[in-house]
């Protein structure tokens, strides 16, 4: 009993002296402002992502890789943006573990706050896909007015042509190959002349398919004999020139 | 019968924060030895569980502004002496703690019901003090809410900040793992 009227008294003491004082309401509501500007701007910054890898995907023909066959689909997600990926997880654990914070979130089944997290940042990032503002970023950043963003940009419609993904004009179509000449006016590696062999067994209806001046996106395989056969192509309408 | 005896927490609570100081002396005499109580279920050193009090009660005192006086006040200061306690655990690496709760990842909705206590083991209050010390602090704390502070579900998820499902499903694997680690004499007796 004796504690108990030591510790009360000790507490009364500092709170008469001035020692121990009440944090005011308005540093609860900064905090909680705070709180809810890192979960606004983690936000927006995961659907600009997601919506970035939606453009990229879309822009350097990479989504085309899906009607490729098996072969396609391997080098879609052999060039998917992983990097991308994991940091929207981590953004998203993050998000979440600072909502749980709040009274709501802390209620909710963690999958249902990740889940419905998710889907909010879907909807986001599908409205900034319907504006153009990657399209923007992107122009600025190829001529030079945004070197901040290069790193991001740069090669954001870029197809990977490492993996065998070409984009381009036919120029030539001979017997067993065609001829295509890149040219996407970001004077970039892509940029320059292309033979692409076809096989056998494609030889008849790419031949038939195909005419000088088509833009296509092709997907060929390099062989031991070093040449790259065909293995997916898409006849595209000519982009607009700007 | 003194007039401040009859006030709820939450009123004292609120008399506190439009500044009537003196006030929270009456909340520490109501949660001064509940609190040890609940700490002398963490921490086995008497003076420690008393430095921790008088921490707990200086956190409420600095927070009070935060606490909203519509709801209940024991959650609020319950909450205050969970992260004491645990803080100071964790700090002295007594007891290890996963960072992720699994419980808390699934709905568990066959467990939101508040079961009565009646229908349980009549025992379970018994094993609960007896065989506590072989639990994992998960599982012992939510034991200590439950049958030593007579918490209710919903007053256990808002100190424990999970779903009301989760303390269900967790106090049922506590009661579980705890019939495991009694001994079958003492479980007689």
């Amino acid at each position: 009993m004796n504690t108990q009227k030591n510790l009360r008294k000790n507490i009364l003491n500092k709170i008469n002296k001035g020692d121990l004082k009440m944090k005011p309401k308005i540093y609860f509501t900064a905090r909680t402002l705070i709180i809810w500007t890192i979960i606004s701007v983690t936000v927006v910054t995961m659907a600009f992502f997601v919506s970035f890898s939606i453009f990229s995907i879309r822009e350097s023909s990479r989504l085309f890789l899906l009607g490729f066959g098996s072969m396609g689909v391997w080098t879609f997600f052999v060039t998917f943006p992983w990097f991308l990926l994991v940091l929207e997880i981590i953004l998203l654990i993050v998000v979440d573990i600072l909502l749980k914070h709040f009274k709501f979130a802390y209620k909710t089944p963690f999958i249902y706050l990740i889940l419905s997290t998710a889907i909010f940042v879907m909807f986001i990032s599908i409205f900034i896909s319907s504006t153009p503002i990657h399209e923007t970023l992107y122009q600025e950043v190829i001529e030079q007015r945004l070197p901040a963003l290069d790193i991001i940009y740069k090669d954001a419609k870029q197809p990977p042509i490492k993996e065998g993904v070409l984009r381009g004009i036919i120029t030539r179509v001979d017997d067993d190959m065609f001829t295509i000449y890149s040219d996407d006016k970001d004077k970039d590696k892509d940029d320059g002349l292309w033979d692409i062999f076809i096989s056998q067994g494609q030889l008849k209806y790419i031949s038939s398919t195909i005419n000088v001046g088509d833009f296509v996106v092709t997907a060929c395989r390099q062989k031991a004999d070093g040449r790259c056969y065909l293995y997916g192509l898409k006849i595209l309408d000519l982009p607009k020139m700007k | 019968m003194n007039r401040n005896e009859k006030i709820t927490d939450e009123k004292l609570a609120f008399h506190i924060q439009q500044g009537d100081k003196e006030k929270f002396g009456f909340l520490m005499n109501r949660y001064n030895e509940k609190l040890l109580h609940y700490g002398r279920k963490f921490i086995t050193d008497t003076y420690k569980i008393e430095d921790l009090v008088q921490d707990i009660f200086i956190k409420a005192y600095e927070n009070i502004m935060n606490f909203d006086t519509t709801r209940k006040f024991s959650p609020w200061i319950y909450r205050i002496a969970h992260n004491v306690f645990i803080n100071d655990m964790k700090k002295k690496k007594t007891v290890s703690f996963s960072i992720f709760d699994f419980d808390a990842i699934l709905p568990h909705p066959g467990y939101e019901d508040f079961l009565p206590k009646e229908t349980m083991d009549s025992n379970i209050k018994n094993l609960v003090e007896k065989g506590l010390e072989n639990l994992s602090i998960r599982y012992k704390e939510i034991l200590i809410l439950y049958y030593m502070e007579d918490l209710s579900y919903k007053e256990i998820a808002e100190i424990l900040k999970i779903p009301i499902g989760t303390v269900g499903i967790r106090l049922k694997r506590a009661r579980d793992s705890l019939k495991k680690q009694i001994p079958s004499d003492i479980l007689d007796k």
